[in-house]
């Protein structure tokens, strides 16, 4: 499991004030190529950075009151917007992955681990671990395109989003995480939050899409 | 004005420099959408609908198909702003589909700031288009189309 620390990270931009972390990516090349949700990225490639990691074990006290970390550099190498997508690169890297799978490998009721890095655009680089089971395979839609998902029994939060979906069994990543259902419509945030997102599950598209933008 | 750029490119071509995940989802929208539809559907999809993203930045909801088409017109219209472009991409006579494509989609993409993969299926949609008539006639449709 600890391997997985050297291959998850928080994915930011650097601004004036210092990093402003925007969601999750993690390792999917030897050569330093990684994935996240292309929504995070907010259409502006421009000075994307990787946090690296501060910790060598998921044993170790992640000390939240330290906003010290070193960052690389990442460009914007493949974007897949109907899919929800992007593959990073960090520049002049190799880097350790976990093979990458599918969603078609997992049967519902199968337990499946989340690492990312729930709440870090508030400013919380905490690496977390969280295991779930797969509830449902479902077929979303974007603009006329249908894509292969699931609902995992888990509630997510915003710096979630790009994180890997680990099937321990299968060893290989099985999704990324993009988001939670909710009701279009338009939504009425109260404290910047959608009331209507905030439940106990979670949509990840399945990572066979990122085996062909590689 | 300088030059127009004379390019053309069956849309064949063009979405045949496209790596396989974009040129497939890209014929499928210009199947549902036609040639201008599939390259605005493209630019404003942001995932599977009915989702709440969990990401820190929403996607940035400027127009840019205005952006990016109106860029693009200055660049194949003769614009001053991309002649020393032109000139280099028209440097060793009519460039290939592909080199014209990855050109062009970094060149407007660094300008507005974006991934130049974002925009190369949008580049050729928009290389086909123009080469179904000349750079001069289809100049003259983009008249007055400013952002």
């Amino acid at each position: 499991m600890d391997d997985i620390i050297h291959q998850v990270f928080a994915l930011g931009r650097i601004q004036p004030q210092g990093v402003q972390f925007l969601g999750t990516c993690f390792t999917v090349a030897t050569d330093g190529r990684l994935a996240t949700a292309n929504h995070v990225l907010g259409n502006n490639a421009q000075n994307l950075v990787i946090a690296l990691p501060k910790i060598n074990s998921f044993n170790d006290y992640q000390d939240t009151t330290n906003n010290r970390f070193e960052v690389l550099p990442v460009d914007i190498v493949e974007v897949d917007p109907t899919r929800d997508i992007a593959i990073l690169k960090i520049r002049d890297a190799s880097t350790k992955i976990t093979p990458i799978g599918s969603l078609d490998e997992i049967k519902t009721g199968e337990n499946l681990e989340i690492y990312g890095f729930p709440h870090c655009p508030d400013g919380r680089n905490v690496l977390t671990f969280q295991v779930t089971t797969l509830g449902a395979k479902i077929l979303l839609e974007s603009s006329s395109i249908k894509s292969k998902h699931a609902v995992l029994n888990v509630q997510a939060r915003p710096g979630q989003s790009g994180s890997m979906v680990l099937s321990r069994e299968t060893g290989r990543i099985s999704g990324i995480l993009i988001g939670a259902y909710a009701p279009g419509g338009g939504a009425i945030l109260i404290g910047n939050v959608n009331p209507s997102a905030i439940h106990q599950t979670t949509h990840v598209i399945s990572a066979h899409y990122i085996r062909d933008m590689l | 004005m300088s030059e127009l750029v004379e390019i053309s490119f069956s849309l064949d071509e063009t979405l045949a420099t496209l790596k396989p995940y974009q040129k497939n989802t890209i014929e499928l929208l210009i199947e549902k959408y036609g040639e201008e539809g599939a390259a605005q559907q493209w630019l404003a999809a942001s995932g599977a609908s009915g989702t709440e993203k969990f990401g820190g930045e929403q996607l940035d909801s400027r127009p840019f198909w205005n952006s990016l088409s109106y860029e693009f017109q200055l660049f194949i219209c003769g614009d001053e702003k991309y002649k020393s472009d032109r000139d280099k991409l028209m440097e060793y006579g009519k460039p290939t589909a592909a080199l014209a494509v990855t050109f062009i989609s970094g060149l407007i993409a660094g300008t507005l700031g974006i991934a130049a993969a974002a925009i190369t299926p949008v580049i050729s949609i928009l290389l086909a288009i123009v080469s179904k008539m000349t750079a001069n006639a289809w100049c003259a449709t983009r008249v007055g189309k400013e952002v």
